[in-house]
């Protein structure tokens, strides 16, 4: 069954860069609340347990916010409160709520990003612009871990040689140079069996092809259409100013027309377009197996 | 035609009076299997590297190299990358990747070739290497054998018509290397794919080479095949230690007309000598004396979650003994050095050293001065620019070993040769003059000579009272230098005793000498024993 998650790359990468950037540039509570609403939703049905510290965090970003704002912010002309000499007001509170929606909101859709994009996704997208910079990440990928292990072997062996010891901070740290500078050495020595390695198979004679390709199937097509039709649609009524909310000194909300509500139709429809794909597949895949 | 032929081929590197290679010629036809071989630094990798364009070092060179009489160096660019895959020794720095995928990919991609075209060939090489359902793994996740197979994969996806391999099998233990190579021969079989393998442990490679090279002081000694080199070759040659069982018995019997090369061959040619005549006594039980290192039931893991590594571990280790441990990959060897190294722990049972229980408190101090470790890689203990300063950082005399340092003090320690690095770090473990010295795999990438000189030295601080741990696949090294052997096999101790009681029972995990002399001569496991039987002189 196919899935949000494996669409094709650009795609995906579309769609969830849209609902940040209009989040960013939304101001509307309404439409804030709805992207994340969808977004959030759908990380809780798909990705629940591999972004379970992603709520937290979330939440408990748009807490903070929406209650500093106004113990940090004075502007608004309708108190609420006073603590301690310092008026709250409901505008302030206000802003803050939309605010703290609007970074719960970009926060899911990076989760999210991360949890869909997988390595070789991003390397697909990016072999076609830079495919030098793409080798050199495939390349920093297999280092990373390659040097910590071989930090590990070395400290190893030095421990038990009794060159270095680890009892207390200072051992530990002069052991620790004395590591680095060996693992120094021996990467710049095994980097050039790793360059001779490259050049041996023709690496620099011309430009590198990419091998991997992603298929643009029918669903991607749809997907896309319906990715660029929303988004442009919300990207088109935020950057005219049809949705733009006043907060100080005195709350005013957007113009409710038809231009208002087809901006919040175009943001419901962009966060639960995964949830509808989804829904769509699994409807298929329902109907397949009832009729075998 | 050729496929390729090397022509008064000499060299020297820029700057220097010594010609590394002096009038070298032969000739490669296409399908042929050859075997290079040589002692260290008589300029093997030199001549493999001028027959690829892309790592032909720079230097005076005279002579001709012709790839089916067309020069290499005149090819336009990328075509020698194709015609000419090249292998080098090193598993682990050859591959660029992180996945397997991207790995097999790299060199169709610099190539420029279309995706579908480097997709269909990446699928059916993997099929036909049976690495298909390695897939997307990283690169690291793989083991020392299966990352040299995937090089090999990998350059063979180019689909060359010459392979040149260094040392391919150095680093890689037994089972491994057997793999690699009958992957190779089922290359050369299934492809008439020509192959040039530079190697120094011929025990398994020779069998299947149809021609081999015998290097000799940077020109070609001996070339042909393998049975007429074998006859030519002179009865003092040092590379006869490099040969395979078979055919050093058949020269310590003065036997220069058969040339057996495999057990098969050797078996049958004792069955020719018919019943031996002075028949090896029954070993003797090893004597038991007061163990130095003990294990009880000792148990180690590496994380709470992880299964058990060392599982119910009974062994001990008596003073002034040399001990050899062997075993499959993964069988806990290299932990148990680790344990007596005082760097892990054992969760449950006991560990004693000197006689004294360790405990977890006690544990680094005391270890740290009785019990040093050689590791496996001996890179990791150098840090210094040159030979002298190491030795300085080592506190160590440069007579400790016996061995002349002078030519070497200003020269980087990378730029020794594999059994000089093992030396020089053996200096440095040895500095803090330890009673127990312990050796993970101390043979691994040695030529013979190497060994023979790492193992003098062995048997001399053994003399001096030194007790020695040593974890090895090297079964023929166990075979002639260990007092007693013991068989890891998950975690315990699964047989025990000295090596000719261990190896003329054991029926797979036993020398090649022990196979070929089985049935025929009772606990003999060494060429040695072997021609001792039939009243020979064992050299070499």
């Amino acid at each position: 069954m196919r899935a949000y998650g494996n669409l094709h790359p650009a795609v995906t990468a579309l769609h969830l860069l849209l609902i940040a950037a209009s989040a960013m540039f939304c101001s509307d509570m309404l439409l804030l609340g709805t992207l994340l609403g969808g977004i959030f939703t759908y990380v809780l049905l798909e990705y629940r347990d591999a972004c379970r510290h992603v709520h937290m965090f979330a939440w408990g970003m748009l807490l903070l916010i929406a209650l500093l704002n106004p113990l940090w912010n004075q502007h608004g002309a309708t108190p609420l409160v006073v603590i301690n000499r310092h008026v709250v007001t409901l505008e302030a509170l206000q802003y803050g709520i939309m605010a703290g929606l609007r970074t719960a909101a970009v926060l899911y859709a990076c989760a999210l990003f991360s949890q869909v994009m997988t390595k070789e996704h991003i390397l697909y997208l990016m072999r076609h612009s830079t495919p030098k910079l793409a080798l050199v990440c495939s390349m920093a990928l297999r280092y990373l871990p390659l040097m910590r292990r071989r930090y590990a072997e070395i400290r190893q062996a030095q421990l038990a040689i009794g060159k270095i010891s680890d009892e207390t901070l200072i051992d530990r740290i002069t052991g620790g140079l004395r590591v680095f500078s060996i693992l120094l050495t021996w990467s710049l020595e095994h980097g050039i069996v790793t360059a001779n390695s490259m050049e041996a198979r023709g690496y620099g004679i011309g430009k590198r092809s990419v091998a991997q390709t992603y298929p643009f199937t029918c669903d991607d097509g749809m997907m896309l259409g319906g990715t660029l039709l929303c988004g442009g649609w919300l990207m088109g009524c935020l950057l005219t100013g049809v949705c733009d909310v006043t907060y100080y000194p005195l709350y005013a909300a957007a113009e409710r027309n038809v231009w208002y509500y087809g901006a919040w139709a175009a943001a419901g429809l962009l966060s639960f377009l995964p949830i509808l794909f989804d829904g769509k597949e699994r409807y298929r895949w329902h109907c397949l197996r009832s009729n075998i | 035609m050729a496929l390729l032929a090397v022509e008064h081929l000499t060299f020297a590197y820029p700057q220097q009076e010594h010609t590394v290679l002096r009038d070298c010629s032969f000739v490669l036809e296409p399908g042929s299997f050859a075997v290079l071989c040589g002692a260290t630094g008589c300029g093997k990798s030199t001549l493999l590297r001028l027959l690829k364009p892309e790592l032909s070092p720079k230097g005076d060179c005279s002579g001709n190299i012709l790839f089916q009489e067309e020069s290499p160096f005149a090819w336009e660019s990328g075509v020698s990358a194709r015609r000419i895959g090249f292998v080098m020794q090193q598993p682990e720095q050859q591959i660029v990747t992180d996945t397997v995928d991207a790995e097999l990919a790299f060199g169709m991609e610099n190539l420029g070739l279309p995706p579908a075209q480097i997709r269909a060939t990446i699928a059916e090489t993997a099929s036909y290497f049976g690495i298909a359902a390695w897939g997307n793994r990283e690169t690291a996740t793989l083991s020392g054998g299966q990352k040299q197979l995937l090089n090999l994969a990998a350059v063979m996806c180019m689909q060359p018509d010459l392979l040149i391999l260094d040392e391919p099998t150095a680093q890689l233990d037994p089972i491994a290397a057997a793999d690699f190579l009958a992957t190779l021969e089922r290359l050369n079989r299934d492809f008439g794919i020509t192959i040039l393998l530079a190697e120094h442990q011929l025990e398994q490679v020779l069998p299947l080479a149809d021609q081999m090279l015998v290097m000799e002081q940077g020109t070609i000694a001996y070339q042909g095949k393998p049975q007429v080199v074998l006859s030519q070759l002179p009865n003092d040659a040092p590379m006869w230690q490099a040969m395979p069982t078979a055919a050093r018995l058949a020269h310590c019997f003065g036997n220069s007309k058969c040339c057996p090369l495999t057990v098969r061959e050797g078996r049958a040619m004792l069955a020719a000598y018919g019943t031996p005549t002075h028949l090896p006594q029954k070993p003797s039980a090893p004597k038991a004396a007061e163990p130095i290192l003990a294990w009880k039931a000792a148990y180690l893991r590496y994380e709470s979650q992880d299964a058990d590594v060392l599982c119910h571990l009974d062994l001990q280790v008596y003073a002034e003994e040399w001990y050899c441990l062997i075993g499959g990959n993964g069988a806990g060897k290299s932990s148990v050095l680790l344990t007596a190294a005082g760097l892990y722990p054992c969760y449950a049972g006991t560990l004693t050293v000197c006689g004294e229980r360790i405990t977890t408190r006690k544990r680094k101090r005391m270890q740290a001065q009785t019990v040093t470790l050689l590791p496996q890689d001996v890179q990791t203990l150098f840090l210094c620019n040159t030979v002298a300063e190491e030795l300085a950082d080592a506190d160590a005399g440069a007579d400790l070993l016996g061995f002349d340092w002078t030519p070497y003090l200003t020269m980087h320690p990378y730029d020794l040769s594999g059994g000089e690095q093992q030396l020089l770090a053996l200096t440095k473990v040895l500095a803090v003059q330890p009673t127990i010295l312990l050796l993970d795999e101390p043979t691994k990438g040695l030529d013979a000579p190497a060994k023979a000189r790492l193992a003098a030295v062995l048997h001399r601080l053994q003399q001096d009272g030194m007790t020695l741990l040593t974890v090895t696949h090297d079964m023929e090294f166990a075979a002639n230098h260990a007092d007693r052997c013991g068989l890891l096999y998950r975690g315990a101790l699964a047989a025990e005793g000295t090596p000719a009681q261990m190896f003329s029972t054991q029926g797979f995990y036993t020398t090649a000498a022990a196979r070929i002399a089985a049935g025929r001569i009772p606990h003999a496991v060494t060429v040695s024993a072997i021609a001792a039987a039939y009243g020979k002189d064992g050299m070499p």
